[in-house]
C-alpha cells in the first residue's frame, strides 16, 4: 500500500525532487502509516464487509485517511510552488492540443483528454478510477492537426485508438487519462478537494492506493458487474475495492439491497484473577451472616405454619367428631378451621418464599455481581 | 413469583372469606361459643394446652429480658 502510494506520488509529481523534499523522508512517511494501521480493527472491518454490514462499509480506514492526507499536503505544495512559479517559464516546445482560447471552455463529465496528447502534468485529484470512453468521445481527444503530434506522442494515442477500436466496447483509461478541468484544481487547497468531493458523493473514495491497480482488476476481470453497478448509479465503496483487490470477495458487486444483519460479535469472559479472589474472600463471609439472617424468620414462619395447620387440621377434625349437636356450632367450629388453616397457608408460603426467594435471590445477586465486576467479555 | 404470590393471597382470601362467612351463619342459626368451648374443653383439654403454651412464652420473655445488658 505504502509503495503504491510512493509510486503514485512520484508518477503525478512534475518534479520528484519537490516530492521528496516534501516527504524529508519516505520512511517517516511510512512509519506514520504503519502506526494509525491497526491490525485487529481492520480484520473486524474485513469480516464486517464480508457480511454485508452497510455500516462498516461507510467508515473508511484510518490508514487510507493517513495516506490521503500525505498525498494532499505533497500536491498542495507543490501546486503552491507552481503558482508561485511565473507563467512564462512554461516550456514553449511542449506541445498542447488546445489553444488559449479554448482554455476557459467548461468541460464537461465526459470529455476526458488523453494527458500523453495533452502535455501537461497529470492531475493528483484523479484517483485513477477506470473511465470508459466509447468511440464518439474518443473523437475530442483526436488532435484537429495531427500532423503536428510528435512521433512517440501519436504512437501512444493511436496505440489507445487501436484498443479502443478491437477490444471491448471501451477502454479503460488510468490515470494519465484526466480531464482537463481538474487539472486547473490542483492549486485549490486540500480541504476545498475534499469539500467538493464529498459534495459530488465522492469523498468516501480514496486519492489512490486502490484506484489504479483496482481498475486494472476491474477491467480486467469483471466489466459486465462494473457496468451493471454503474447503471444501478451505485459507487463501490473503498472497502469493496480493497476486498476485491485482496482477493477476498469477488468482484462482482455486493448486494447493497440486502438489510445489514446485526453482527454476531463473538466474545469471551475473562476473569479479573486479582479482583475475583478479593471477591470470593468478601463475599463468603457477607452471604453466610445473610443467610444466618434470614434463616431466623424463615424458620419462624416454618413453625408457625406448622402449628397454625396443625390447629386447623385439629379443629376442622373437631367440628365432625366432637358431637356438637346443633349444626349452628359447627359452622361456627368450621368457620374457624377454615380461618386457621388460611393463616396456616399463608405461614406456609412466607417460608417457601424466604427460601427461595430470599436466600436464594441473595446467592443469586452475589453471584451476578461478582460476574459483573470480576469478568471483562474479550471479543474474539 | 408474583403468580404465586397472587395465587396464595386468592386461596387464603376465599379461605379466609368462607370462613368468616361459616362463623357468620352459625351465629345466626343460633350458634353459641361458651357451648363450643365447654364442648371441646371436656373432650380435648384445651385449658391444659392453653396454660402450657402461656407458661413457656412468659418464660421466654423472662429469659430474653434477662439476656438484655440494660436490664
Amino acid at each position: 500500500m505504502a509503495l503504491a502510494m510512493y509510486g503514485r506520488i512520484f508518477d503525478d509529481a512534475e518534479s520528484e525532487q519537490a516530492v521528496l523534499q516534501k516527504l524529508f523522508s519516505p520512511t517517516r512517511q511510512a512509519i506514520n502509516v504503519a502506526r494509525v494501521y491497526n491490525a485487529k480493527e481492520r480484520k473486524l472491518q474485513v469480516e464486517a464487509q464480508s457480511r454485508g454490514d452497510s455500516a462498516q462499509q461507510d467508515v473508511s480506514p484510518a490508514f487510507l485517511l493517513e495516506i490521503n492526507k500525505i498525498y494532499d499536503d505533497v500536491f498542495r505544495v507543490i501546486a503552491q510552488r507552481q503558482e508561485q512559479a511565473p507563467a512564462e517559464q512554461r516550456n514553449e516546445d511542449q506541445f498542447c492540443l488546445f489553444t488559449d482560447q479554448d482554455a476557459p471552455h467548461p468541460i464537461k463529465d465526459s470529455e476526458y483528454v488523453p494527458i500523453a496528447l495533452q502535455g501537461g502534468k497529470p492531475s493528483p485529484a484523479e484517483d485513477g478510477t477506470s473511465l470508459e470512453l466509447d468511440e464518439d468521445e474518443l473523437q475530442i481527444a483526436q488532435p484537429e492537426e495531427a500532423d503536428e503530434i510528435v512521433p512517440a506522442e501519436a504512437a501512444v494515442y493511436e496505440e489507445e485508438r487501436a484498443a479502443a477500436q478491437n477490444g471491448p466496447a471501451a477502454v479503460p483509461i488510468q490515470a494519465h487519462l484526466i480531464p482537463e478541468e481538474e487539472e486547473l484544481d490542483v492549486e485549490a487547497p486540500a480541504e476545498e478537494i475534499l469539500t467538493a468531493a464529498s459534495e459530488t458523493g465522492e469523498g468516501e473514495k480514496p486519492r489512490f492506493g486502490y484506484g489504479s491497480l483496482e481498475a486494472e482488476s476491474e477491467a480486467k476481470t469483471e466489466p459486465a458487474a462494473q457496468a451493471q453497478a454503474d447503471a444501478a448509479g451505485e459507487e463501490p465503496n473503498i472497502f469493496e475495492r480493497q476486498l476485491t483487490l485482496d482477493g477476498v470477495i469477488a468482484p462482482e458487486r455486493q448486494d447493497s439491497a440486502r438489510p445489514a444483519d446485526p453482527i454476531p460479535m463473538e466474545t469471551v469472559r475473562k476473569p479479573r484473577v486479582f479482583l475475583l479472589i478479593l471477591y470470593t474472600l468478601i463475599a463468603i463471609p457477607v452471604t453466610l451472616f445473610g443467610l444466618a439472617l434470614l434463616l431466623i424468620p424463615t424458620a419462624l414462619c416454618l413453625i408457625l405454619a406448622a402449628g397454625v395447620i396443625a390447629a386447623g387440621v385439629s379443629a376442622l377434625v373437631a367440628a365432625f367428631s366432637s358431637g356438637l349437636t346443633p349444626f349452628a356450632n359447627i359452622l361456627l367450629v368450621l368457620g374457624t378451621a377454615l380461618v386457621v388453616l388460611a393463616l396456616g397457608l399463608l405461614f406456609l408460603w412466607l417460608f417457601v418464599w424466604l427460601i427461595f426467594g430470599g436466600m436464594g435471590g441473595l446467592i443469586r445477586g452475589v453471584v451476578n455481581l461478582g460476574r459483573k465486576w470480576c469478568y471483562r467479555e474479550v471479543s474474539v | 413469583m408474583k403468580k404465586a404470590w397472587s395465587v396464595v393471597g386468592t386461596i387464603v382470601l376465599v379461605m379466609i372469606l368462607l370462613g368468616g362467612i361459616c362463623i357468620a351463619v352459625g351465629y345466626v342459626t343460633g350458634g353459641s361459643t361458651e357451648a363450643v368451648l365447654t364442648r371441646m374443653e371436656a373432650r380435648y383439654h384445651l385449658s391444659v394446652y392453653f396454660d402450657a403454651y402461656l407458661h413457656w412464652f412468659q418464660d421466654l420473655i423472662a429469659r430474653l429480658v434477662a439476656l438484655w445488658p440494660a436490664a
